[in-house]
């Protein structure tokens, strides 16, 4: 569990971070998002020291992190930002391999977990030797996510991680890293100042501005009941009603039903807003939902309010 | 093919015209009584053993419309015969001279020398030759002329003579200069090197560092170096000799040192400086994993420019009696023997120009890695 308690950071006369309390259970996914300049980088990096606050502090398990020497602290949790900085002089393999190196792993069990953090990450095993120039930008991306999680930290924190690359790359990554969180088990706090980003990857998110956190909660929370217009503005805007289709699952809307056999079907995990794209496409009022007999998710099931 | 469908090849053009009117226009020996006084010059095509030359340009000058291989081949033909006719022209005018005659080579000699090694320089340009192939070159034009000079083919001339005389203290004053160069070097990368690691971060110390050594170049070497004879004579080290040289030339060295180093430093991506410190590494590591390596080819560039700075600015040395191969040059100076300030000022750029070419070498040895 990682708990911010009031803590505050000025830079020159600038608050960055003015009195935030927060806490993230173990193994969370927990988003922090807010417009640039909102302080979300600088409590993110309190977190492993980048960062000292000048008031209140930060308990990681309890233990305050100031307890605990910066560099052994960080080589405990992971880290990866939008610049990536990958070390431009060493191989894709030694640089995902640089934390379990300063941890003094044996070369066997580094080379083992730098095949299994690759295939995890879905890189091609025959990058390992290249250097990192010689990648795409997704390619570089997932060597920083790999890299960040290569000592198997109890905790990684991503400042950006996804920011610098095309949306069709970053979708993919976004579900890749979904997939792999829940695998690991690892509490991950996540930075963006992506709303949709946030939605998509947040098991909780709490919406930092000015220093402060307006709001803290699920997607769905923040989606129905903004605290108030700024949240509302940035949550909701014209595309609302897409995003809180986007947060919930066919299983959460689905009701009793039946459609003939051979009408169009939808995976149970599937998100509303696929459901209703299915059905726009086939011009359709429902759609049977697989491994749920006697299940349809309509039209009408899309607009009740959620359960 | 025709003229307008490639481009001109300006250089060996350039280079092939100065050649044929320094064959010309300019002495290419000049027959002196003795060693001090001012002798009567002669022209290529006063010399039977030299009428050659200008032909040799315009055919330089013809190849200018054949492939650059073919003006590589004359270039590399013409550089060795040149210095081979004019060692034995000078033998052969000095047969009918007096007993203390001298033969002293003549502006249009250099000329044509620097013209010609230029020419090779860029003929080897042109046919984008391979690091192997350019070394190849020069070491093969560099052990012809080595090996004339010991079959005698020079022995007449008069710069060769001054170097028999003096051939102990020539060699003593190699190694002297090369010392003082290097011991200025390694004295500057010791001091300038930490400096720069420890102002690299700070805004303000970077500046004042950098606007002080500026300040120190800016002085004139001379003058540098007659303000070092009283305070280091009054600390006790001597004002003249050794001691004022290496001081001097180790502050002149010091700038290079500070500006490459901070550059080399500043070639790590300020990302993965932050990565590297948000995954725990240790100031030290962030510096010799990641900084030092990443620095390295412009750390080698610097090293190289110090150099070839200090090897050159040695020779002002020898005024404060550091010794050297300034000496030479000074000594000529003072006598008028123009052929003792040849003797010392080519020895210092053959020096400066090896070890450009050595650190060059080894730039791009480790490059690759980097």
């Amino acid at each position: 569990m990682i708990e911010f308690s009031n803590v505050s950071k000025r830079f020159g006369q600038d608050e960055a971070v003015d009195g935030v309390s927060l806490r993230i259970a173990s193994g969370e996914l927990f988003v922090l998002v807010g417009p640039s300049g909102s302080g979300k980088s600088t409590l993110l990096r309190m977190v492993n020291r980048l960062v000292e606050p000048d008031e209140g502090s930060v308990r990681i398990d309890g233990k305050d992190v100031r307890d605990t020497p910066a560099n052994e602290l960080r080589r405990g949790i992971g880290y990866a930002i939008q610049s990536v900085g990958l070390f431009p002089h060493w191989s894709v393999a030694r640089n995902i391999g640089t934390v379990p190196r300063l941890l003094g792993w044996k070369q066997e069990r580094i080379e083992c977990r730098v095949q299994e953090l690759m295939a995890m990450l879905e890189l091609d095993a025959g990058i390992a030797t290249r250097l990192p120039a010689e990648l795409s930008g997704g390619q570089q991306q997932r060597v920083g996510v790999a890299r960040a999680m290569a000592a198997q930290p109890a905790i990684v924190l991503m400042d950006e991680a996804f920011g610098a690359l095309d949306p069709v790359t970053r979708e993919k990554l976004q579900h890749a890293f979904r997939r792999i969180h829940a695998d690991t088990g690892t509490t991950v706090v996540f930075v963006t100042h992506d709303m949709d980003e946030a939605l998509q990857l947040g098991d909780r998110i709490a919406f930092i501005d000015g220093g402060h956190v307006r709001q803290c909660g699920t997607p769905l929370e923040l989606l129905l009941n903004p605290v108030d217009e700024v949240v509302r503005g940035f949550v909701g805007g014209a595309s609302a009603g897409l995003r809180l289709l986007s947060v919930r699952k066919v299983r959460d809307a689905m009701t009793p039903g039946s459609l003939i056999d051979g009408a169009p079907s939808i995976d149970a995990e599937a998100d509303l807003r696929q459901a209703l794209s299915m059905m726009v496409d086939g011009r359709l009022r429902a759609l049977r939902v697989d491994g749920a007999d006697g299940q349809v998710i309509s039209l009408d099931g899309l607009l009740a309010p959620p359960r | 093919m025709r003229w307008t469908e490639r481009s001109w090849p300006l250089a060996l053009l350039v280079l092939g015209i100065t050649g044929l009117l320094a064959s010309l226009a300019w002495n290419v020996v000049v027959v002196a009584p003795n060693r001090l006084l001012t002798g009567h010059g002669y022209v290529t095509i006063a010399v039977p053993a030299l009428r050659w030359l200008p032909l040799a340009w315009l055919a330089v000058l013809a190849t200018s419309r054949m492939r650059a291989l073919a003006g590589l081949m004359v270039a590399m033909t013409l550089l060795p015969a040149l210095v081979a006719a004019t060692g034995l022209a000078a033998a052969g005018l000095l047969a009918t001279a007096g007993e203390h005659a001298r033969v002293q080579l003549g502006a249009g000699f250099w000329c044509m020398a620097t013209a010609a090694v230029l020419l090779v320089a860029d003929r080897l340009r042109e046919i984008q030759a391979q690091s192997y192939l350019r070394l190849a070159c020069w070491t093969g034009l560099a052990l012809l002329v080595v090996a004339m000079a010991a079959a005698g083919v020079f022995d007449r001339l008069s710069i060769v003579q001054e170097f028999a005389l003096q051939r102990m203290r020539f060699i003593t004053a190699v190694g002297q200069h090369l010392l003082l160069a290097f011991a200025a070097a390694a004295a500057a990368v010791t001091l300038g090197a930490p400096l720069a690691m420890a102002v690299a971060q700070r805004q303000a110390g970077r500046g004042a560092t950098l606007a002080v050594l500026n300040l120190v170049q800016t002085i004139p070497s001379m003058a540098l170096f007659a303000l070092l004879v009283a305070p280091l004579a009054w600390l006790g080290v001597g004002g003249t000799g050794n001691a004022p040289a290496l001081v001097a030339l180790t502050a002149y060295a010091l700038l290079p040192v500070v500006r490459y180093t901070l550059a080399g430093l500043a070639t790590a991506p300020s990302a993965a400086l932050d990565a590297a410190r948000g995954m725990g590494l240790q100031p030290w590591q962030v510096l010799t994993r990641v900084q030092l390596p990443l620095g390295l080819p412009v750390f080698a560039a610097g090293l190289r420019i110090v150099l070839v700075q200090s090897i050159g600015l040695a020779a002002v040395a020898a005024l404060v009696g550091a010794g050297g191969l300034g000496r030479f040059v000074f000594l000529g100076l003072g006598q008028g023997a123009n052929d003792l300030v040849m003797l010392g000022t080519l020895a210092i750029i053959v020096l400066a120009l090896t070890a450009d070419g050595a650190c060059r070498a080894l730039e791009r040895w480790m490059e690759p890695r980097a």
